[in-house]
Order: structure tokens, then sequence, then C-alpha cells
């Protein structure tokens, strides 16, 4: 009675069924990739022969060549401005072990990149609420779709001034317009993200009787990941920026109140290892997230 | 309709399937519409047990409608459908439908995919576990139990939304072009292992097809929908005995079967093809 899988059609269609490793497709892109439409039209899978025979090109080594090349026209460039105040590479080189030995460095880091951490965590945890609320009542997303792009547009800088009048120049004050700046990202791609669920998902969930709370959270919410991860791509780039704004404005300590300090008393070298270390925590946490995707959502294209 | 439902080999092991119990699904006075646009009016068509009703009909003409409407997903705007006797109002257990888009949730493996609606219906962990495996098996797709949609082939997706629908031991099958967007070949091949599925648990189903041989292999009866608003032109009796096989598609009477249908549908298309010309 059960036929194997032996159809003899079947194996001519490319049938056979391709053990994908995930995120070995492609190679680590910072662009933050936002999510179209999620098609649930069969699609075609490379078979693993393809896989194979796709020669990929050596991207990490064009990526250092590219960068060894800044870091030489940069050099080049501060030569021939003969400035001793502008910082350049090897001094920022030499100025690594100094900057790393000292407690207060590593105290600041942590200070601005914990409250980020924690900040988009609280922001993300708010948003994805609100999202999944708007994507899926009307009510709430009549109520709310005006205010959240309105505030979406609005550089979270300008407030900073308004908070600390209400929560003083704290690090509570950065915390709190770190989950703001993160929130709002959140909160607009969730909301697309549970809206466009393909109404075959809905079809197929009504025909088995669903009930509201297995629509949400198992496929209002499933199919918003993939929205999720790229307004967590957008939320950690604009929390740091905001983070960064509210240690200028505020003078709360913290790395970007370093980076202000010592610029303002001539040690760049000093201030770009910090600049540096910012960068690469936000490269870092996004290749993080690309990572989380392609294993959590292998079917989610690249 | 006269035909038997145990022809040699269609007997399944152990205890013998429960008799028919005459209608299961009675469709009186079923009209749909969309603002000014009539889908439908007028369907009157009663599906008995262990009965395999195909539907044809050019597109637009609401074989889909006339199919969500018996699983409670679409809104009848006159007459009634009813199920085992009960007026659908909605999902109703015991009907599952197979989409032609598959609808598979690619989050989920090929084993959670076929359990989704024993897990909606509250089942038992172990019933699940013991029911799960053997309609996988059933379909031919033993050993991908932990792959994933995107992993499979499109006559292997389907084989799992077929999994899927027959999971809940349903008493009613719709099927809408299940295999429409499946290789040729592959199609062949599914077409007939849903006959042999079917003949082991024979089951109450409405098959939605664009192909007129499908129709004919599948059917018992073949319902034609044609006009604006569409309404059953003809209910043809295929009048060719389970099990069937390839050979059944060489028989003189599938033949016949199929010219008929084949000739019922085109006098729209020549009729129209007129009008332009
Ligand atoms: N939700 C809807 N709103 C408005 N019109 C609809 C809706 N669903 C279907 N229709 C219309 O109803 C008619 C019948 O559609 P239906 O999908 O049932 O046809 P079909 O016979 O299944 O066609 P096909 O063979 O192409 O699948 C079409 O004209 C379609 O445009
Ligand atoms: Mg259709």
């Amino acid at each position: 009675m059960t036929t194997r899988r032996t159809g003899t059609g079947e194996s001519a269609a490319g049938g056979r069924p391709v053990s994908a490793p995930a995120g070995q497709g492609s190679t680590a892109t910072e662009a933050v990739p936002l999510p179209g439409e999620p098609s649930s039209a069969p699609q075609a899978v490379p078979s693993g022969r393809a896989r194979r025979e796709r020669r990929r090109p050596p991207n990490w080594l064009l990526r250092l060549l590219t960068g060894v090349l800044i870091l030489v026209l940069w050099d080049l460039g501060a030569r021939m401005l003969e400035s001793p105040f502008i910082a350049r590479p090897l001094g920022v080189a030499q100025a690594v072990p100094e900057v790393f030995a000292s407690e207060r460095f590593w105290q600041d880091a942590w200070a601005t990149i914990g409250s980020v951490v924690y900040g988009v965590l609280i922001g993300a945890a708010a948003g994805l609420v609100l999202g999944l609320a708007m994507g899926r009542i009307k009510l709430v997303r009549w109520f709310f779709t005006s205010y959240v792009s309105a505030l979406y547009t609005l550089p979270m800088v300008a407030v900073v001034p308004l908070m600390t009048i209400w929560l003083g120049y704290t690090p509570e004050t950065r915390l709190v317009a770190v989950a703001l700046s993160a929130f709002l990202p959140i909160v607009v791609t969730t909301a697309d993200g549970s809206r466009a669920i393909p109404k075959e998902y809905l079809d197929v969930a009504r025909t088995f009787r669903a009930r509201v709370h297995n629509i949400w959270f198992g496929i209002a919410l499933r199919n918003a990941i993939p929205y999720l991860i790229a307004g967590l791509q957008l939320a950690i780039a604009r929390a740091l920026v905001t983070a960064v704004a509210v240690e200028f404005l505020a003078g709360v300590p913290g790395l970007g109140y370093s980076i202000l300090q010592q610029t303002r008393s001539f040690q760049q070298n000093e201030a770009f290892v910090g600049v540096i270390v910012l960068t690469l925590f936000v490269v870092a946490a996004r290749a993080l997230l690309t990572v989380a995707r392609r294993r959590f959502l292998p079917w989610y294209g690249r | 309709m006269t035909r038997s439902t145990t022809g040699p080999g269609a007997a399944p092991e152990g205890a013998a399937p429960p008799p028919a119990t005459g209608p299961r699904v009675v469709v009186s006075g079923a009209g749909v519409r969309y603002g000014d646009l009539t889908v439908f009016d007028g369907i009157d068509l009663t599906i008995q047990d262990r009965e395999i009703v195909s539907i044809v009909g050019p597109s637009g003409c609401g074989k889909t409608t006339l199919l969500r409407s018996v699983d409670g997903l679409t809104r009848l705007n006159s007459g009634s459908v009813t199920i085992d006797g009960r007026p659908v109002e909605g999902p109703t257990p015991g009907v599952s439908m197979v989409f032609q888009h598959f609808g598979l949730f690619p989050w989920k493996n090929v084993y959670n995919n076929v359990a989704y609606g024993l897990k909606l219906a509250k089942a038992p962990k172990e019933r699940i576990a013991e029911v799960v495996p053997e309609y996988i098996d059933m379909v031919g797709l033993a050993g991908f139990e932990k792959s994933y949609p995107h992993q499979l082939s499109g006559g292997m997706q389907q084989r799992a939304g077929l999994a899927r629908a027959l999971a809940v031991e349903p008493q009613v099958l719709l099927m809408d072009e299940p295999f429409s967007a499946i290789d040729a070949q592959t199609r062949e091949v599914l077409q007939f292992e849903l006959l042999r599925i079917w003949e082991t648990r024979p089951i109450a189903m409405m098959f939605v097809t664009h192909s007129i041989e499908e129709a004919v292999l599948m059917g018992d009866r073949v319902v034609v929908l044609k006009g604006r608003p569409s309404h059953i032109h003809e209910v043809i009796d295929v009048g060719i005995p389970h099990p069937r096989t390839r050979a059944t598609l060489k028989s003189a009477r599938f033949q016949e079967v199929t010219a008929h249908v084949w000739d019922l549908l085109m006098q729209d298309v020549i009729a129209a093809e007129r009008e332009v010309g």
C-alpha cells in the first residue's frame, strides 16, 4: 500500500531533497535585508551538485584588500596634510594596547554597549507586542499607525534634551532613549510581518479550526520573525547612534562621552580606538542576526 | 451511480470499513455573490459516502468558491450546505482540504506540518505520535519527517499536504486542483497513489481539476459547471469500477467519458472563439 518515494516522475522533477546547510549559501552582508512578501510558492532548490559546483569568490580576500587600501589612503592623506592632530592608522594601532589595558575604557565600553543591548531588548519586547497587536487588530492599527510613523521619522536626538529634564543627566536617560529608538523600527516591521500573513496560511489554519491565539502566536508571530530580524538590524544601529548622542548631549559616562573628551584633549588616536570598538560591536551584532536568520529561517532567501 | 467500492484488492486488512452511510455532503440551491458578480447560483449536489465527485469547468466559474463554501471558508449568499445533515456555518470537524498551493508552513518540518490538524484538534500526544508516522508513510514520505518544505520538490510537498489532510481522518476530503502545480509524471504517480489510499479508506471526496482526464480517472461522477453565473451543466456517471489503474486510462469507457466531457467544455470555448473571430 505504501508506495515509497520511488515516484518515477519525482526524481525526474529534480525532487531530491537537499539537506541545505543553513547559511552556507552566501557571505555575510551588512546591508539590512528588508523582507519582501514571503512567498509560499515552491521555490527552486539548487541541487546539491549545483551548490558544490558554484565557485565562491574569495570575498574575504577582497574585503581585506579594500580595508588595506583604505588604511593606505588614510595614511597618505594624513601625511600630506601634515597635521599632528589627525589620527593615523599606525598611531591608532599603537594606542590600542594602552587603551585596552585601561580599566576605564572597558567600563565605558560596557556602559555604552550594555545600554544598547538592554535598550534594544526592552524596546524590541515592547515593540513586538505593539507590532503584533497593530498587525492583527484593525482598531489598534488605526489608532497607532500615524503616531508610530511620525515618531519613527523623528530623530531621537531631538528629544534627548527634553528627556534630561524628566530623567536627569543619568544613564537612565540613555537607556530610555535607546529603548525608544529601538522600539519604533521593531513596531513597524513586526506590524508589517504579522499583518502580511499569506492568505494560504490562514486558509489552512481556518480549515483546521485554529483559534485566535493559534493564529497570533502560531502564524502571525512566526511570519513576523524575518521582519523582526530586519527590524533588529535597524534598531541596533539606531540604538547606538542614540546612546552616543545622549552621552554627547547629556554628559552621561560611556564610550561616546570618552571619545568626545579625548578628541577635545587631542588624544585623537585613543578616541579612534573607541570609534573602532563601537563599529565592531554593531558589525558583530548585525552579523550575528544574519547568521541567526540563516540558521533558523533557512527557507527565507538570503 | 452504480458501482462497487470493494473491488478486488480494495479490502483493507483487519476490520472491514463501516458500511457506506448515504449522503455526506448535500449542497442545495447554493449561490455566492461578490458585489455585482454572481459566481454561481442554484447549485444542487449530493456527495455520497465513499464517493469521489470531480468538478470541472472553465477558469473562474467558481470551483474553488464552491469547495471553500463546503469547507466553511466562504459563506453562501443563498442556499445551504449540510454535512451529515448539519448545516455548515464554518470549518467543520471531519472535513479536510488539500490546497493547490500546498499551504505548508515553511517553519514546520514535514512531521509537524502533518501533525498540525491533530494538534489544533488537541489530540492526545500518544495518538499524534502514532498517527502522524502512519500517514507520512502512507504518502511515501517516510524518512523525510525532519525535512522542511523548502527542501522538498512540489510533488513531495503535496504529499505532505495530503498527509496533513488525511491525518485528522476526515469523512470528507476536499481537493482543489491538488496536482496542478506538479509536473505531469509526478502528477500521474500521485493520482494513482491517491486512488490506492482512498481504496483502503474510502471517504467522500470532492476533486476540483482542470484536467478532464484527471476528473474522469478520479471521479465516480464528473460535475461540469458552466455559464455566467455558473450552474451545474451536466453530471456524468463515470461507471468505471474501482480499483482504477493505468489500464483504466486505456479503456474504451474512459475514452468515451473523457470525450464527452471534453465536448461539453469545448462548446463554450468554440462559441467564444466565434464571437471574437
Ligand atoms: N474573495 C473574492 N472577492 C471577489 N471576487 C472573488 C473572490 N473570490 C473569488 N472571486 C471571483 O469569483 C469567481 C470564481 O472564482 P473561483 O476562484 O472560485 O474560480 P475557479 O473556478 O476556482 O477558477 P480557477 O479554475 O481559475 O481556479 C472569479 O471571477 C473570481 O474573480
Ligand atoms: Mg480555483
